[in-house]
């Protein structure tokens, strides 16, 4: 074949752009540490970059409500400790007051103290959550009970559902009639209160110490609600770690997917470098002479 | 006997060839970079003989004459030009296609921290938040606002398709006029090569320019060229348009409006589109820069379309092709109802219905319309209460999947804290119909309906309910039905974020396939135009080692009418 000078000049610019195009596509893996960056370089690779983008985002978005949820419980779980403490010290003071020795006297001011314990219960039943009354179900945005009527209203009973991403939603609420017992429950926490302090006025000895039993029967539920609020914050526990693995292995595969080779990707990029110095060097030093160079 | 002179005339055809030879040369060195330009020899042969017949001569045969030019010739291979016109017209349409699909990978963002498929997740996940906060104002705020940023993403991407759908459009006007120059041009040079062939003399410099303008012309489109009994033709997309001088065709829009044009056709010189006789339909121009141009504005089309439907499917089911009646119907997304979900009667007393079909959990359908006292539903646990006004208000127990349109459909089946749930996206223009172009968030957050239950006797949700933010939120998991990337006529199940990513990948796929095309077409150009150069190339190196050949020879013939000058004084001398 007949080789001319335009053919070497024209061969050696293309030559060279190639090895810039190499040079560009390289220098842009390294720069972005994606092997990935437009979804030419991989159309099936672009689809599952998005895909372990998708998931990881919702992943966070669970991560976000479990932790939500676990506030919700923690604070729930300290309410609840709260209320179990005021039916003892109720207890206490019943005990005490259907000690024979009490006088009615006694028993009245016992009945003052009762009162002051009823209207704590009540300060407890409309305890909220960040500005979410957590005992009234879906209507968290009205008190359930008041110091007049707590004795005899029932909450709202409809779930506070949290998403984590479980499969099933997560029920961070206990309705107040679970915790503190409906209007027709015998052993609600309010009226077994109010009938206290009444029979601690009437120095109603019978009375009292039949509020000792209801007490212990309320106080059981009232632990029972408070286990199931543990297992709920044992179940967001167990979902958040679920989480924090899947967002690993999920992040690993994205990375496996995504991410350049490095050590690959620069010694590709060192050795193209060395290809383009030495082919324009050559260029440099072929392009120039000709037959007219050596003619005197 | 010879003549005198006969070798003085003989060194002078000599001292004439070499002059021509090395002018040759000097136009070859000078044209050495010239586009197109094929590199020229001169023909030489040898004069006729005075011929010497006769037995009797001392001088028996023929004696020669000199030399002559025969013919300046060009050269050329016609075969390597065709090759060469044939693949530039690949090479000018993939690399518009390429340039394109560039366009549209930039505009489409994918993957990246900003693209649609980002902004939709940041748009599901604050439904999420909202779910698990539906008192708080601040999750509806971001509902809205996340809501807002999804529909503007749209509504630009829709529109820098737009505006690149009409710079393609442009384009394809200005080619198709350069198109008609270059055609009119070679007409023009066809002119003036007949007048020097009509001589006798062989046009090579005008015919390599020729040459160099059908090479730029087979960019545009395909072409095809030849030459029967010295008339030259030459045709697009086998229609021809000029004939010797005489332009025949002219190439046109498709359309007189700017914004219709989606093809260059042919039409005859009274402009009127010239038909394909088999189909009936105007002749287009299918390869080439044009060709390239026009799939161009089908692609950017298509993704237009692809776009809109996957906003109009996100917001209200859209309309699908249904493959079994052939027909188009509303699409619909099932989605499950993670809380109780209450279905208020009309205030006259009737028996509540079912707004949309479903089924539940343990299989049995449910369709829209449908009482919700129906037999077949007798297993399913469905509470009726009736109010004091005697309105009836029926509770579905957790856990049935409805089948809704879209995004608006599924908000319009529960509550916000101000009423019955309303559609979340709008439309800009006021049109019935959601396009990427168009959609809009203009609810405000108030509105936003989170809630399945509603607060006993009104219409206000519970505030603590955030079952439908999170049916919402679960649409992100949804099948949807979508239209085909790969078939605008097909329908495709899958969920937003495997419709994002079909559409991402089919650009992928698109752009991989141009990338590899157009290094495919460079390297192979190349190769046609090495084999090119390696016969019309100008070597500097030959054209110099001529020239000290021809430097020669042309030296050699003045020493000989130097020799016959001295020869012929002798003779002179004689005579005194």
């Amino acid at each position: 074949m007949r080789i001319t000078q335009g053919m070497l000049n024209s061969q050696m610019i293309n030559d060279i752009q190639n090895n810039y195009q190499q040079l560009s596509q390289l220098q842009n893996e390294i720069a972005t540490g994606h092997q990935i960056n437009t979804p030419a370089d991989s159309p099936v690779g672009v689809g599952m970059v998005m895909q372990y983008n998708s998931q990881l985002a919702s992943y966070q978005q669970y991560q976000a409500n479990a932790t939500s949820a676990q506030g919700w419980l923690q604070n729930a779980s300290s309410v609840m400790n709260e209320a179990q403490q005021i039916m003892q010290q109720a207890r206490t003071l019943a005990v005490q007051g259907a000690n024979d020795t009490e006088t009615q006297s006694d028993r009245q001011d016992i009945a003052t103290q009762v009162q002051e314990l009823y209207q704590e219960l009540v300060t407890t039943g409309n305890s909220q959550y960040n500005g979410q009354y957590i005992f009234n179900g879906q209507d968290v945005t009205n008190a359930p009970y008041t110091n007049a009527d707590a004795a005899s209203v029932n909450p709202n009973t409809g779930g506070v559902l949290y998403d984590v991403g479980t499969g099933s939603p997560l029920q961070v609420n206990t309705s107040g009639q679970d915790f503190f017992g409906s209007s027709a429950d015998a052993d609600n926490a309010f009226s077994i209160l109010q009938n206290l302090q009444n029979a601690l006025n009437n120095n109603d000895q019978s009375g009292i110490e039949q509020a000792i039993t209801q007490i212990d029967s309320r106080s059981s539920a009232m632990e029972a609600a408070q286990t199931d609020v543990a297992t709920r914050q044992d179940r967001i526990q167990f979902a958040t770690s679920r989480l924090s693995d899947l967002t690993n292995n999920v992040t690993t595969l994205l990375s496996n997917v995504q991410d350049a080779n490095l050590a690959q990707v620069i010694t590709n990029y060192e050795s193209a470098q060395n290809v383009q110095t030495a082919s324009l060097e050559v260029g440099a030093q072929v392009l120039v002479p000709t037959l007219a160079d050596f003619l005197k | 006997m010879f003549g005198t002179f006969l070798g003085l005339q003989t060194a002078v055809s000599g001292l004439q060839a070499s002059q021509a030879a090395i002018d040759t040369v000097s136009h070859n060195v000078a044209n050495a970079d010239t586009p197109g330009y094929s590199r020229q020899t001169v023909n030489l042969s040898a004069t006729p003989a005075i011929d010497m017949p006769g037995l009797l001569s001392a001088n028996p045969g023929q004696i020669g004459t000199g030399v002559q030019v025969q013919q300046i010739s060009r050269m050329r291979s016609n075969y390597l030009d065709e090759q060469y016109q044939g693949q530039n017209s690949y090479s000018g349409y993939w690399n518009t296609q390429q340039s394109t699909l560039n366009n549209i990978t930039a505009i489409i963002n994918e993957p990246s921290d900003t693209g649609i498929s980002t902004v939709m997740q940041n748009f599901f996940s604050a439904w999420s938040s909202l779910s698990a906060n539906p008192s708080d104002l601040s999750a509806r705020t971001q509902v809205q606002q996340t809501g807002i940023t999804l529909a503007q993403t749209l509504n630009q991407t829709a529109q820098q398709l737009d505006t690149l759908k009409g710079d393609t459009q442009t384009n394809l006007q200005d080619n198709i006029t350069q198109a008609n120059t270059l055609v009119s041009q070679i007409a023009d040079i066809n002119k003036q090569i007949n007048a020097i062939q009509q001589v006798g003399d062989e046009p090579n410099d005008l015919l390599d320019q020729r040459g160099q303008l059908l090479d730029q012309l087979s960019n545009l489109a395909n072409i095809q060229t030849s030459t029967n009994g010295g008339v030259f033709t030459l045709s697009i997309a086998g229609q021809q348009v000029l004939q010797d001088t005489q332009v025949t065709a002219e190439l046109a829009p498709n359309s007189t409006t700017p914004a219709d044009v989606t093809a260059a056709i042919l039409t005859d010189t009274s402009g009127n589109p010239i038909l394909d006789p088999t189909t009936g339909n105007p002749v287009t121009v299918t390869n080439g820069v044009l060709g390239g141009l026009s799939d161009s504005i089908a692609t950017v089309d298509s993704y237009n379309s692809y776009l809109n439907d996957f906003a109009n499917t996100l917001a209200t089911g859209g309309e699908h092709m249904d493959a079994t009646t052939g027909t188009m119907v509303p699409g619909t997304a099932p989605v499950t109802i993670t809380g109780t979900w209450p279905i208020e009667g009309d205030a006259s007393g009737n028996t509540p219905t079912f707004p949309v079909s479903g089924q539940f959990p343990d299989g049995t359908q449910f369709t829209a319309g449908e009482s919700v006292t129906d037999p077949s539903l007798s297993n399913e646990n469905i509470q009726i209460a009736t109010s004091t006004t005697g309105q009836q208000t029926a509770t579905i127990p957790a856990g049935v999947t409805v089948n809704v349109s879209g995004i608006n459909g599924l908000e319009e089946l529960g509550y916000s804290q101000n009423g019955q749930g309303q559609a979340f996206f709008s439309t800009s223009d006021g049109s019935s119909t959601i396009t990427a172009d168009n959609i809009a968030v203009s609810i405000s957050p108030a509105d936003i309906a989170a809630a399945f239950n509603n607060q006993p006797g009104t219409n206000t949700a519970m505030a603590g309910d955030g079952t439908l933010a999170m049916a919402v939120s679960n649409l992100a998991n949804s099948y949807f039905s979508f239209q085909s990337p790969s078939d605008v006529n097909q329908t495709m199940q899958g969920t937003p974020d495997q419709m994002m990513q079909s559409i991402v990948g089919t650009l992928g796929v698109q752009s991989q396939t141009a990338n590899q095309q157009v290094t495919n077409q460079q390297t192979l150009l190349q190769q046609i135009d090495n084999q090119r150069q390696s016969i019309s190339g100008v070597s500097i190196d030959q054209e110099l080692s001529n020239m000290i050949q021809y430097q020669q020879a042309y030296n050699a013939s003045a020493r000989i009418v130097s020799t016959i000058n001295s020869m012929l004084q002798t003779v002179v001398s004689l005579g005194q």
